[in-house]
């Protein structure tokens, strides 16, 4: 099963957009739930965000250095 | 393991499996933007909320914060109760009406959360309170944060639970951090349970993030509390593994630090501790992943209120108490019967007294109203009961916000209390308990709590300067769930008494110093006569109801307290009718409006700043309802109340300046 993962609502301004600084995973890697998959900078601060499940990252939809809005696809983790 | 059955800890492992679980699955649901709101979360302080609860039976009760997930499921609330609450729904523990800082269950024994930092601790203070009172074997458990110490909340609560020995177990989840803030920021002793010895009772600090330890403390607590030993300060070391809120990325919190605590996971530790078998580790994993995931579909479709439901849960409708009093809307005598004549502090006296004869579950709550030889009170209304109830007049030290926390907290486990203050200035005080407290808790809980609770307060300028003056009508009005009295003679007061103890929802009923007809020592000067004939019989003059003093034709004055003695005085003159409003929350437009539709004129008078006073509501609700009428307002300019007395009678509105109002109003009409 397909999991997709979106940029999280960390913002604290409505309607900004957040820009992926870092992915600390590559596609292909096992993941787990809770580790540190890549890091955002939304507009107070780069932060670390959680996988949200365990499997294997199978895409990466939002490259570093490129912003989107919350709620967008930034991953795929297929779930074992 | 020695001395615990394999199934006992295997429960207790599961429960803090189960609030992991939770929490992690609700901060995904979060980062995934499908739920609404903002969160509190409490990874890696599992045992505390576990150790404790375990220790009480289901009657127990706790008391809880914002981060009170946790205590929830610890306390047996369902996770999907919990989850349905968290996405609004109809289905959630609170209806929805709550959210995720006031997750609870009565049934349950746990009150929503309270979201005021320390705020919880007076209630609790005040259910142990009613346990003491009625012989009941239940004990609170308080859970609060670190944070929690520096208010006064803490201090007053704390205090008074130490010296009428409650049962209550305050639990202090101290995981370093008050939001961001460190603290050692905050204290010079960071060693919480050394509080409680200050306070007299025992304190202990346990290592929090040791399940066992929690309930072996617990347990102890527990017993101490039954057997009349309370309270206790239990001070448990944990760590937050998680934000303060949803967005908080715990940039203050150093990675060693983390790390450390890391390595002292009270789930982890546990499981070594206990040996757990991976047979055993994989049973209680899948069933909690299956329930959550079970619960999480369902809240995702679970149904929300309708809109047209938003005032449902507001004021409990049911009496409390069912009675076959008269009921009388606008008397000057009562029909048949005798009467007697008496001033409005002996009246007040005689309905409290007949309440307390009559209910056991009503008493007073104040200062200074219990002492023999004392003076019953600021205005001698509590003179000498304490003879009769002394058991029931609970004389407080002078902790406004406490005693009115205790008050709202004794009056949701079903007693009947009436706090007062001094002087209603003091009230401002008190204020959070009231409004963010007594007046909020039935709508937060969905509806399944009441707070029968009768607060009464004196006010006017009576020479006192600024802090003993103010008319506080005003701030507590607007005011959802809570109701708001103002008698201005005996007989109304003594039969709005006996209707707010038997209404359900909080009453506040403010009353005027110079109206007591307090005797000797406690008599006022400029005191206006506000005696009646009060009957024997039982009567209630039922909230919601103005009274018409005067019937007139020209103009329709609406005053309450102190001015409508003084609008009487100019009422012949001006043919005007006077209507006692008498009710300031919910106001009676009934009468009202009848009223002014015959007279097309509305003179309100109030004592108290003109700007944003309750004649300001009374006038807006008249011109929005009643385009066609003129309506102008009598009242005192915006300054402080002065002290001394040329400035304090410019202050306070007169009959004459009542007159000028009404026949300025009148000339502007027809000239
Ligand atoms: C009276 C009050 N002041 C401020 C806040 C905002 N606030 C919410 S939680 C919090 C920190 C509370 O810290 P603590 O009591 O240690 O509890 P913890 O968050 O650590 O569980 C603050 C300042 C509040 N809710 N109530
Ligand atoms: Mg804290």
């Amino acid at each position: 099963m397909d999991v997709n993962m979106k940029m999280p609502d960390l913002a604290t301004n409505e309607g900004v957009e957040l820009g992926v600084t870092r992915w600390l995973a590559n596609v292909g890697d096992p993941v787990k739930r809770g580790q540190a998959l890549l890091e955002i900078e939304t507009d107070k601060a780069v932060q670390e965000v959680e996988c949200i499940a365990n499997g294997t990252l199978t895409t990466i939809h939002v490259q570093s250095g490129q912003k989107v809005a919350v709620g967008t696809v930034i991953a795929t983790i297929k779930v074992s | 393991m020695t001395g615990y059955d394999r199934k006992f800890l295997l429960g207790m492992y599961e429960r803090m499996v189960l609030i992991r679980e939770f929490e992690d699955a609700v901060k995904f649901l979060f980062l995934e933007g499908t739920m609404p709101g903002t969160i509190h979360q409490c990874q890696g302080q599992e045992a505390t909320a576990v150790g404790v609860c375990t220790a009480l039976s289901s009657d127990d009760w706790i008391t809880s914060t914002f981060r009170g997930h946790g205590h929830a499921l610890a306390k047996g609330l369902g996770p999907q109760e919990l989850m349905d609450e968290l996405f609004g729904a109809e289905t959630g523990c609170c209806k929805g009406r709550g959210g995720s800082m006031h997750v609870g269950n009565m049934s349950k024994g746990m009150v929503p959360g309270i979201a005021i930092v320390a705020g919880g601790i007076p209630l609790a203070a005040g259910m142990a309170l009613s346990f003491k009172l009625e012989n009941k074997p239940h004990v609170v458990a308080s859970f609060f944060g670190d944070g929690a110490i520096a208010e006064g909340a803490f201090h007053e609560g704390v205090n008074m639970a130490a010296i009428w020995n409650l049962p209550l177990i305050l639990v202090c989840e101290n995981n370093l951090y008050g939001a961001s803030t460190h603290v050692d920021l905050v204290m010079k002793n960071s060693r919480i349970s050394d509080r409680a010895k200050s306070y007299g009772f025992r304190g202990e600090t346990v290592d929090g993030n040791d399940v066992l330890a929690v309930y072996e403390a617990a347990q102890k607590a527990v017993a101490e509390c039954r057997a009349g030993h309370g309270p206790v300060l239990l001070e448990l070391l944990t760590y937050r593994r998680t934000g303060h809120s949803r967005r908080d990325p715990c940039h203050y919190q150093p990675k060693d630090e983390r790390e450390a605590w890391t390595q002292r996971d009270p789930i982890e530790r546990f499981a070594a501790r206990i040996q757990i078998t991976a047979e055993e580790h994989e049973l209680i994993n899948t069933r909690v992943q299956k329930t959550l995931a079970a619960a999480v579909e369902r809240a995702k479709v679970a149904p929300h209120p309708s809109a047209s439901d938003l005032a449902e849960y507001v004021y409990a409708e049911a009496s409390p108490r069912p009675s076959a009093l008269n009921e009388q809307l606008n008397p000057v005598v009562s029909a048949g019967g005798s009467t007697r004549r008496l001033g409005i502090a002996e009246a007040l006296r005689e309905g409290i007294t007949e309440e307390m004869a009559a209910d056991p579950r009503v008493f007073c709550i104040g200062e200074d109203i219990g002492v023999p030889g004392g003076w019953g009170g600021a205005f001698t209304v509590t003179l000498g009961l304490e003879k009769r109830f002394p058991e029931r007049m609970i004389n407080t030290p002078i902790a406004e916000l406490g005693f009115f926390g205790l008050a709202t907290g004794a009056a949701m486990m079903g007693m009947r209390p009436i706090a007062d203050v001094q002087y209603g200035d003091f009230l401002f005080l008190a204020s959070d308990q009231i409004i963010n407290n007594a007046a909020k808790l039935r709508y937060m809980s969905g509806g399944t709590i009441s707070v029968p609770l009768v607060m009464r307060a004196p006010v006017g300028a009576t020479g006192r300067g600024s802090q003993h003056a103010q008319n506080m009508e005003r701030y507590f009005t607007g005011v959802p769930g809570l109701k708001v009295v103002a008698p201005s003679n005996a007989y109304d007061a003594k039969g709005l008494l006996k209707a707010a103890l038997r209404d359900g929802n909080p009453v506040l009923m403010f009353e005027h110093k110079l109206l007591y007809g307090s005797k000797g020592a406690r008599a006022e000067g400029g005191a206006v006569d506000a005696s009646s004939d009060v009957p024997l019989d039982d009567y209630v003059v039922p909230i919601g109801k103005a009274a018409i003093r005067r019937e007139g034709k020209r103009v329709t004055v609406l005053a309450w307290l102190l001015m409508v003695h003084y609008a009487m005085q100019v009422a012949d003159e001006l043919d005007a009718e006077v209507i006692d409003v008498r009710s300031l929350s919910p106001i009676d437009w009934e009468t009202i409006g009848a009223s002014v539709r015959k007279t097309g004129h509305a003179v309100i008078v109030e004592e108290g700043p003109v700007t944003g006073g309750v004649g300001a509501e009374i006038a807006a609700g008249i011109a929005e309802r009643w385009p066609s009428v003129r309506v102008t307002r009598v009242a005192s300019p915006d300054v402080p109340v002065p002290f001394t007395p040329v400035l304090e009678n410019a202050y306070r509105p007169n009959a004459d300046r009542i007159s000028m109002g009404v026949r300025q109003i009148l000339e502007e009409s027809h000239g």
